[in-house]
């Protein structure tokens, strides 16, 4: 079944994130007393759908891949009254190749379960907009920031097969490298807290995906 | 295979669209603030302007806590003031406007400290709006008479009609004091002001006996104009 193939697969799935350092720095912004006024952590970099597409070879049991990745979340610290709103939007986007090794260990007629790691170079970017709503007015200010992350996940890859198409549910945890966030097309000048301590773009987090494939059987 | 590639199809376009976007909002109730200390006043002591004349007025936006202000002034929907202090001065040109009704408009908007976002901006504004009948009489005065003068236990009574336009400014009361009842030229002469118009009277302590001549006058729109004679021989 599995001898010699070629397939391609699109997906769709869900991401957490752990944003450790942008949700200590969204923390810091809401304890902050802003002219007596106490703003509201109403976004907090939730879990959102990704997607995910990928060619695979597979040689006896051993699959090999390349992948696409783009996902995004974000945070918004918030504080609205009568007179007017106020808002500070943290909105993370990335795109990833990745390069894909797998093992099958269960193979049955139509199904088939393999363990696996991707690596991936992860291409983020944050954009941070503020935004102050009064009176019908709008004024709006937004900085853009990226980062270059290394990420390995190890994952267990379950697929069904109907003749040439197939499922598969990928379900993994993403370890993350983080790398320096700079302000775009400013290199030398990188993102920092009130301590000054540098803030990540920490990605790290679990990744469930449902795809849809295709095979090319090789005879 | 169509179908196939209709559904990849469809898998890239919803990749392609659905990044995340934040769109929860917070709404903190503060109370709307108390402006009912804000007032507009006018140097003026009577809630309708009556003027003959042209007159300079002074209008104050009055009030705790106000930031920055702007007072427009209208008269008859023309604008002839925009001030940005607290305190307007205006001139209100009877010669321009004419005799007639007018109407004096003014509105402030001002900016108040308050617990709100916009007011901790200093960005909350407000509104106040008053508005003044005017009524200009530059025409010239039409006289009043004498309507009697009434012996009163030897003392001369006398009764004028009463001036009923706003252009008032004083009745001048002359008295001419005769040798004889047909002496024509007065021997002795008085002059009294009555600044109020509401005076329709005077009471002539001073009378003996034998002709006298009255005549009341009225100044109005800086002008005067007399009665005629009214002549009284006991």
């Amino acid at each position: 079944m599995f001898s010699q193939n070629f397939s391609v697969s699109i997906g769709s799935g869900i991401a957490t994130y752990s944003m450790k350092s942008l949700k200590n720095f969204d923390q810091s912004i809401v304890a902050t007393d802003f002219m007596g006024l106490k703003p509201s952590l109403t976004d907090n970099f939730p879990p959102y759908v990704y997607y995910h597409g990928e060619a695979s070879y597979t040689n006896n049991k051993t699959i090999y891949g390349i992948s696409i990745t783009h996902g995004s979340t974000g945070s918004r610290t918030t504080y609205g009254d009568y007179s007017g709103k106020i808002f500070r939007d943290n909105l993370v986007r990335y795109n990833a190749i990745g390069l894909r090794l797998g093992q099958v260990f269960v193979s049955k007629k139509n199904f088939i379960i393999s363990a696996n790691a991707r690596a991936s170079g992860i291409f983020n970017r944050l954009r941070v907009k503020e935004r102050l709503d009064i009176a019908g007015s709008s004024i709006e200010n937004s900085t853009r920031y990226h980062s270059l992350n290394f990420g390995l996940m190890p994952f267990f890859s379950g697929e069904y097969i109907f003749n040439k198409i197939f499922i598969s549910f990928d379900i993994g945890y993403e370890y993350q490298i983080t790398g320096r966030v700079f302000v775009n097309n400013e290199d030398k000048l990188y993102i920092v807290d009130q301590n000054n301590n540098e803030i990540y773009i920490d990605g790290r987090g679990v990744r469930a995906i449902v795809n849809l494939g295709y095979r090319f059987n090789k005879k | 295979m169509v179908k196939i590639n209709r559904l990849l199809l469809s898998f890239l376009l919803i990749a392609l669209g659905c990044d995340f976007v934040p769109n929860e909002e917070d709404f903190t109730v503060v109370n709307q603030p108390d402006i009912s200390d804000v007032s507009l006043t006018l140097n003026t002591a009577t809630d309708t302007i009556s003027l003959y004349q042209t007159k300079e007025s002074k209008c104050s936006l009055n009030g705790v806590g106000i930031l920055e202000s702007v007072t427009f002034v209208l008269i008859d929907s023309d604008s002839i003031l925009v001030s940005d202090s607290r305190n307007s001065f205006f001139t209100i040109n009877v010669n321009q406007l004419g005799t007639g009704s007018h109407k004096l408009h003014i509105t402030s908007i001002f900016s108040k400290r308050t617990n709100s976002l916009a007011g901790k901006l200093g960005l909350e504004l407000f509104s106040i709006s008053r508005e003044w009948p005017i009524i200009i009489d530059i025409d010239p005065p039409t006289p009043v008479q004498i309507i009697s003068v009434e012996n009163s236990g030897g003392k001369l009574n006398l009764i004028w009609n009463k001036y009923q336009r706003v252009n008032f400014q004083n009745y001048y009361l002359t008295k001419r004091c005769y040798d004889s009842p047909q002496s024509t030229s007065f021997t002795g002469c008085k002059n009294l002001i009555f600044s109020d118009k509401n005076i329709t009277q005077y009471l002539d302590t001073e009378y003996t006996t034998g002709k006298v001549e009255y005549i009341i006058s009225v100044q109005a729109s800086n002008q005067i104009v007399s009665s005629s004679p009214y002549v009284y021989i006991d």
